[in-house]
């Protein structure tokens, strides 16, 4: 058997809801000799309550639309995807390798990072299965609604900066960075998605030290995580430990496996997921919202990963005519672009829809051929709304 | 207390039969366990599925026995092995209750 870290011994401090559960009545039955196999108690993650906790471990949480107003997500909203938890890191005690396929292999506690150039960006991350409960057929994964992307604010160092320290040999085509999370048994494989250079090297790749304004939380990867931005979130490995380079992509199963989509040209074929899709969501109103006739904002987000919006398009007669949206607020490469458009609402029950197009020629579909893994849902997002 | 030789074999005999892998019928299926809905051999379920993820990640999902099929067995190979027989009880309840 292997020696994992069984819960069996350690009760998940993680979750939600107050229950316990035990084998049947086994442990009594056997004088307490079968453990209990899960104690959960009252909400255990400070600033996170209000979150969708679509698995308390390893821990996952979705934002609610609701809370998703502002143009840089709080902590408070922004959600939390681990593939595996990791235990929280001591900033002390960080060390982040640099090794592989370079000349000059590095050791760098976060004091070397904080002596580097800093770069402040806005960036938008988004779960490649975000979106994926509204597949059909059901894939397997965490059953995301909308909720799982955010933008934040992030403060750190450039990947190419760290990396032309290190000198790479010609041969270094890709990066494999590797994680401080905790795969639950000693088989089950560890986190890793490898890079091609060319994104490594682009200059808004980053290993962010602050999110929104202070240390990088726990949840969120600190003391320092990946940025690879306008690509699938898990491309943004947690909890950075090591940057390996290689002349090959990794071939573990994050790589092989998950995070690959059929090829629109040969729905045979594969391939490991890179940039978003064009996507729009609405914040404003609602689904199944009451509103009262008259003037309102309808507003959201809209992002594109390597595309840039060039366009929103809303509809309020369920798709009949569409009118343009005002792209307002600031714009960054890689983050989303808020979006919102004056309605003048009668009564009766109406559907509100978005719709995004980018510079590279997308625009959001009105349907999905299937994603086996649950990836890429961009189908137009649509609410309907109840104006009295 | 169990003597300590014989708490192996006595341990999966109870368990075997609290789990209904040995012997036969139980007067009503067991109780919900957390998210996962009432049903034969949601115990073993439940214990097998825990030992790595919370049950919610079970509960969610939608799928058929070929479905199920497939990620069982990718749990098999992340190290908690399950014999054939328990597979087979596994995949009953998880495509009966948890099916498309």
């Amino acid at each position: 058997m292997a020696d994992f870290n069984c819960p069996l011994q350690a009760p998940d401090p993680m979750t939600r809801r107050g229950f316990i559960v035990h084998v049947g009545t086994a442990a009594a039955l056997l004088g307490g000799a079968m453990p209990v196999l899960a104690q959960t108690s009252a909400p255990a993650i400070p600033g996170k309550d209000k979150l969708i906790v679509r698995s308390p471990r390893p821990l996952n949480l979705e934002a609610r639309l609701d809370d998703l107003t502002s143009p840089i997500t709080p902590y408070e909203a922004f959600f939390v995807r681990n593939n595996y938890d990791g235990p929280e890191m001591d900033p002390a005690q960080f060390v982040l390798k640099v090794d592989g396929e370079v000349g000059n292999p590095l050791t760098l506690r976060l004091d070397d990072l904080k002596r580097m150039e800093q770069v402040t960006q806005t960036i938008t991350l988004e779960c490649a299965g975000n979106g994926r409960s509204f597949h059909n057929p059901k894939a397997p994964g965490l059953q995301w609604e909308n909720g799982a992307v955010g933008t934040g604010v992030w403060k750190g160092v450039r990947l190419a900066d760290i990396l032309r320290l290190a000198k790479p040999r010609p041969s270094a085509r890709h990066v494999v960075p590797d994680g401080n999370d905790a795969p639950p048994t000693a088989q089950a494989p560890d986190f890793i998605r490898s890079h091609p250079i060319w994104k490594a090297m682009e200059v808004h790749t980053m290993v962010a030290l602050e999110m929104n304004g202070r240390p990088v939380p726990h949840l969120h990867g600190g003391p320092a995580r990946l940025l690879v931005p306008g690509w699938v979130g898990s491309a943004s490995i947690k909890w950075l430990t090591r940057l390996t380079l290689a002349d090959q992509e990794w071939n573990g199963p994050f790589m092989q496996r998950s995070y690959r989509s059929p090829r629109a040209e040969n729905p045979k074929e594969t391939y490991s997921l890179q940039s978003l899709e064009c996507k729009s969501i609405i914040i404003r109103p609602l689904d199944g919202a009451q509103m009262a006739a008259g003037p309102h904002t309808l507003f959201g987000f809209a992002w594109g990963g390597e595309g840039t919006i060039t366009a929103v398009d809303v509809s309020t007669d369920g798709g009949k005519s569409w009118a343009t949206a005002k792209l307002t607020g600031e714009e960054h490469r890689y983050a989303w672009r808020r979006w919102e458009l004056g309605w003048d609402a009668k009564s009766g029950a109406q559907t509100i829809m978005a719709r995004a197009s980018d510079s590279l020629g997308r625009l959001q579909p009105p349907s999905r051929p299937p994603d086996p893994q649950g990836y890429r849902w961009n189908v137009i997002h649509a609410v309907r709304v109840n104006v009295a | 207390m169990w003597p300590s030789r014989l708490l192996p074999q006595g341990a999966a005999l109870v368990v075997g039969l609290l789990l209904g892998v040995v012997g036969s019928g139980a007067p009503s299926p067991p109780g919900p366990i957390g998210p996962l809905p009432a049903g034969r051999h949601v115990e073993l379920v439940a214990a097998r599925c825990i030992i790595c993820h919370s049950l919610e990640l079970v509960a969610q999902q939608r799928q058929d026995r070929a479905g199920w099929q497939v990620i069982v067995d990718r749990m098999d190979t992340y190290g908690v092995p399950i014999p054939p027989e328990e597979k087979k009880v596994i995949l009953d309840y998880l495509s009966e209750h948890l099916g498309p």
